[in-house]
């Protein structure tokens, strides 16, 4: 479903996700018990294996992130997404098919 | 057999007559229709946003019918497998997050005449393969010859239907079943509920099968009657707050396929037609203060929750999220289905007072799916009851209470000390409930069981209006219900003691940790550690469940304990640690693990709602099946040693 756009473009709108879910999962305390710290955040970083996040903290930073980009992940999205940067990702995407009145 | 004669109920609590004479749900839901007030209240949903979305209780029942008119062709023809029992409906797994289409499933099932099993939808983010395996060993359990789901779902559950050996269950979503066409039709209520004599659903007959939330095994398909859920519905209506002027208004972020979510919040509202506003528990689980302003918000009288609910808003909610909100409305704030900390209940009160929450609102209750749900409610009226008894004596199963004066000054964080321990009084029994405490000797199966002394501890027995009709099994072709009471009363498998009528709980029996005469719930031993920085979770199992006693007294005994414990520490810190742990607990109880075993966080299994389950992980433990970072183990009869145990504490487990 993906249309075709500018490669660096996106790479920049990733970066700057990236940069709103460190400040999201520092909000929502999704890293109180990971080994990561917010600001050590990277896009290689799987939510399960590296950040050791719990069922809570997963829970907690889909709903953050769903409510601050005012995007909802499908089940799909839910079942496929590992890093941080799968997420960072897909938010530009979801974005993209919502703003461009897709 | 005489039962243990109690004190009448605190206060009256069914004044007059009940609020329905209905004797089935569907019955229930004809009523709902017809009242006037069904047109003006209903459910509400919150979402993520705090966006509000509302459908009157007489359209959930309308939307229900249309659903129920097209379930009934679909369940006939699945119907070839054979019925054992006459009161045994067709079985429906509802698979629906929190929305009007879990209500349109489950009224519909009602409707038609079956016996809607609800299930949990999956987790976010969650590996979606265990989810799959999970739920088609639920299918299997319940015998669904249906599943009801969303869009959203349909693919994973198509998947565990077809893992599952129920090979006749279909998957159908709510969309392509509730019609509008219907709308039009004349009076589909009547119509489904008032069916001949062949399917009409007797008062007796299972309403819903309820998973047990299986702390202590795989979790168990408790059928539930007609007769039960009402009873119960109508005793949990009294903790609504009655006169013509009364706002009827609760709210709750439980799961519904969970007994407290649905039985506990959604049925008394429905027979009162009361409005109940409903959060996804993941918007309670990122963000506590919703619940609380949305308590405020509708100025809601009733929301219950289990106790890690109350500990999650003190750790979680931040002063500024709270601006404006006024909890003084919250009459009831049910605090169950887990074991209750004293120190939670102090600290919720202390820290939200501030928004007008009133000292009374905590209300301690005891409850379980088998009685569809609550046993015991303590005062509604008074704040929350905590007494504390000689540790001592209680270790030795005796009970004998403390004088307030005698105890330890007790904080927020602190609780109990090294002479007295703190208990939650559960309150008393609802109307029509009996309870014994039996002696622990007569809780293996010997007939008849005999009552424990008065100032003892035992096992908890309840007889009431509202008990499973059985646990659902298959047998060959036929399923049937395995009794689970005998002469009407049931083992609930916890171990209590009843002080001035009032019943205080010590945990699973399962747990208890006994060593020389003396005995320990499992959490008191973990409590113990609650000092330790570098102990992420604690799991204390009694040798019972690890090593098996060769026969009745003879060679081991089964006493005394492991300790598995979740920690990160780097591997050079790991027999420091185990050397700490021992030592605070030879500390704590005179009597030091027989093994402590150290795991990677997360690693130790928990329910689908994040308790421990202990005896699992023991058994996991002893199997070889817990991936361990350390072990030392000071006794192994009847376990082979662990070789090479250290798997190292790098990133790449589990592949």
């Amino acid at each position: 479903m993906h249309r075709g756009h500018d490669p660096g473009g996106a790479q920049g709108a990733d970066a700057a996700v990236l940069e709103e879910i460190r400040d999201l999962a520092a909000l929502g305390d999704v890293l109180a018990d990971s080994p990561v710290a917010a600001s050590e955040l990277r896009a290689e970083h799987r939510l399960v294996e590296d950040l050791e996040l719990d069922s809570i903290a997963l829970i907690t930073l889909a709903v953050e992130i769903e409510n601050h980009f005012r995007i909802a992940f499908s089940e799909d999205d839910d079942a496929s997404l590992r890093t941080v940067g799968d997420l960072a990702r897909r938010v530009v995407a979801l974005r993209q098919g919502r703003d461009g009145g897709g | 057999m005489p039962s243990l004669p109690l004190p009448p109920p605190a206060r009256p609590q069914s004044s007059g007559s009940p609020r329905s004479t209905a004797t089935t749900l569907a019955a229930l839901l004809d009523e709902v229709r017809h009242s006037a007030s069904a047109r003006r209240h209903g459910v509400g949903f919150v979402d993520a946003r705090e966006e509000p979305g509302f459908v009157s209780w007489r359209d959930l029942v309308c939307d229900a019918a249309a659903v129920a008119l097209r379930l009934r062709p679909l369940v006939a023809s699945a119907a070839a497998g054979g019925r054992g029992d006459d009161t045994l409906p067709q079985r429906v797994a509802v698979v629906c997050p929190t929305g009007a289409d879990f209500f349109r499933a489950l009224f519909g099932c009602w409707l038609a005449g079956l016996a809607p099993a609800p299930l949990p939808p999956p987790q976010r983010f969650a590996p979606r393969d265990a989810y799959v395996e999970r739920t088609s060993r639920a299918l299997d359990a319940c015998g669904a010859a249906l599943v009801l789901c969303t869009a959203r779902h349909e693919d994973l559950l198509v998947a565990a239907a077809r893992r599952s050996g129920e090979s006749a269950s279909r998957v159908l979503r709510l969309d392509q079943l509730s019609v509008p066409a219907l709308q039009g039709a004349p009076s589909p209520v009547a119509d489904a509920a008032g069916e001949g004599a062949g399917s009409a659903p007797l008062s007796e007959s299972v309403a819903l099968i309820q998973f047990s939330s299986g702390t202590t095994g795989e979790a168990k398909p408790i059928a539930l009657s007609h007769r039960a859920l009402l009873a119960q519905a109508e005793l949990l209506s009294s903790c609504w707050p009655d006169g013509a002027q009364a706002r009827q208004s609760g709210v709750s972020w439980l799961p519904l396929y969970h007994d407290m979510g649905l039985i506990g919040c959604v049925l008394p509202a429905l027979l009162r037609c009361a409005d109940l506003t409903l959060l996804r528990p993941e918007t309670f689980v990122a963000r506590p203060a919703t619940w609380l302003r949305t308590v405020s918000d509708r100025r809601a009288t009733v929301s219950p929750a289990p106790d890690f609910a109350y500990r999650h808003c003190v750790r979680k909610v931040r002063d500024a999220e709270l601006e404006g909100v006024d909890l003084s409305c919250w009459r009831t704030a049910l605090d169950g289905s887990e074991t209750i900390a004293p120190t939670t209940l102090r600290a919720f009160s202390e820290r939200f007072s501030r928004w007008g929450l009133r000292p009374a609102a905590l209300t301690p209750a005891y409850g379980l799916a088998e009685a569809a749900l609550a046993v015991t409610l303590s005062d509604l009226d008074a704040p929350a009851r905590t007494v504390h008894f000689d540790r001592a004596a209680l270790e030795r199963g005796v009970v004998r209470s403390l004088p307030a004066a005698q105890t330890a000054e007790t904080t927020q964080r602190q609780s109990g000390s090294a002479d007295s321990v703190e208990l939650v009084s559960l309150g008393r029994p609802l109307a029509g409930f009996e309870l014994r405490i039996v002696a622990a000797a007569d809780s293996s199966g010997r007939m008849p069981p005999t009552d424990a002394p008065t100032d003892e501890v035992g096992r908890v027995w309840i007889r009431g209006p509202s008990l499973l009709s059985g646990i659902l099994r298959r047998r060959g072709d036929s399923w049937s219900l395995d009794p689970a009471t005998r002469d009407g009363w049931l083992d609930t498998g916890d171990r209590g003691l009843l002080w001035s009528g009032e019943l205080f709980l010590l945990g699973r029996d399962r747990d208890l940790v006994i060593v020389r005469g003396r005995s320990w719930p499992a959490q008191w031993l973990e409590q113990m550690l609650a000092g330790e920085e570098a102990l992420e979770e604690a799991a204390v199992a009694a040798s019972s469940a690890t090593w098996r006693p060769g026969g009745e007294g003879a060679g081991d005994d089964g006493e005394g304990y492991v300790l598995l414990a979740e920690t990160r520490v780097a591997e050079e810190q790991r027999a420091g640690l185990v050397r700490r742990l021992r030592g605070l607990l030879l500390a704590g109880a005179g009597a030091a693990p027989r093994a402590v075993v150290l795991v990677r966080p997360g690693s130790l299994p928990r329910t689908s709602s994040g308790k421990l389950r202990r005896t699992e992980a023991a058994s996991r433990w002893r199997e070889g099946r817990l991936p361990i970072l350390y072990e030392a183990v000071r006794e192994t009869p009847g376990r082979a040693p662990h070789p090479a145990p250290d798997q190292g504490s790098g990133g790449g487990h589990d592949g």
